[in-house]
């Protein structure tokens, strides 16, 4: 299966290392001639390099025959039309954008193109790393629109002991799963929160510190 | 003839000769460009708006109030910017009519495969000065 990658920096190279050595093939186009010359030097791949705004390039690049495009040069416009040429000339099945202006997340999906900012991932990070420590796991999903948050219950927790029904949690807020131990509970408003109980919470991004704060 | 709220992106040599000239038709304008000095471009004649700023980011575009313009212009010199700003007017904001610059003769192709309305400087100049030396290339086959 081949994987064609558009982009230039260190990422790209470690992306494709990962890649080659689990057998996929892969074809970096590049527009920086250096990082080029590293790239065919060090990996195991089909380097091809010139400017971004050559439709030539995917063609070089066995566009035809690869099963996933990646756009993640440092311009959204490149990766944009790289990503619809993909799509649109080469048939490519599945297409990913990495944009750098998170709010490309949204414009991209709405031309069609399926995409997801770095940039948001380290916000969101950031500003829940006060909140990391009793963050087990956390989701984005629908473009960040949404977050799935996995958090246990500390035993000094205040509802601990209390059913949900009692808890004031707020509409935008949905405990979508209990796992106790080896047990996995969907729970209802009688559902009483133990110590140790792993919560599955799913909330928009601007309410998770008020999910936090009631469980926490 | 009615007014209308036009946007043009990128205000070079071209955009700012048609900023001038339908400001001073009467239409409200506004300019986008990412280089300030661009701005000396339009003359006095110019009334309308300027916004300082890469079209490129998504918030600029959107100060523009994009989904009010009858009109938007994509005139850059980056063709992929162009088309994705064309995109962006068009299924974003229901832009009634959205034309982008072709710099690259050879990038057309993918313009038209995503329907976005162009217009080639390049190749209207071609046209037209073949056109007006056409007396000159016939006469010429004779020699």
């Amino acid at each position: 299966m081949r994987i064609v990658i558009a982009g230039t920096g260190i990422t790209v190279y470690f992306l494709a290392k990962r890649f080659t050595s689990k057998g996929y093939s892969v074809s970096i186009i590049s527009d920086n001639l250096p990082d080029s010359e590293y790239y065919t030097k060090n990996l195991k791949a089909l380097v091809i390099n010139g400017k971004f705004s050559d439709p030539e390039l995917l063609t070089q690049a066995q566009a035809h025959s690869a099963e996933i495009f990646i756009g993640m040069t440092s311009r959204d416009q490149d990766n944009l039309v790289l990503c619809q040429m993909a799509k649109e000339f080469y048939e490519i099945p599945r297409i990913l954008a990495v944009v750098n202006d998170p709010d490309n997340e949204e414009v991209f999906s709405k031309i069609g193109i399926r995409a997801i900012s770095n940039c948001r991932f380290l916000i969101e990070t950031i500003e829940n790393m006060s909140d990391l420590d009793k963050i087990k796991q956390q989701i984005s999903v629908v473009e960040g629109k949404v977050i799935i948050t996995e958090m246990e219950i500390s035993a000094d927790a205040r509802v601990v002991g209390k059913s949900l029904s009692q808890i004031p949690i707020p509409m935008s807020v949905l405990i979508t799963t209990i796992v106790r131990g080896e047990d996995v509970i969907i729970p209802q408003g009688s559902t009483v929160i133990e110590a140790k109980d792993r919560l599955l919470i799913l909330c928009l991004p601007d309410n998770q510190s008020i999910a936090l704060r009631i469980f926490a | 003839m009615k007014e209308k709220y036009i946007i043009i992106i990128g205000c070079g040599t071209f955009g700012s000769t048609l900023a001038n000239r339908l400001s001073s038709a009467g239409h409200s304008l506004v300019v986008i460009d990412q280089q300030e000095a661009s701005f000396k471009n339009l003359g006095d004649e110019y009334s309308g708006f300027i916004i300082h700023g890469d079209a490129n980011e998504f918030l600029i575009i959107s100060q523009a109030k994009v989904d009010k313009a009858d009109i938007v212009l994509a005139l850059t010199d980056d063709d992929n910017l162009n088309i994705m700003l064309s995109q962006i007017c068009t299924k974003l904001y229901n832009v009634p009519r959205v034309v982008a610059r072709v710099n690259n003769p050879s990038s057309s192709s993918v313009f038209s495969k995503l329907g976005i309305e162009t217009i080639c400087p390049a190749l209207l100049g071609c046209d037209a000065l073949e056109k007006s030396l056409d007396d000159a290339l016939q006469a010429g086959a004779g020699k």
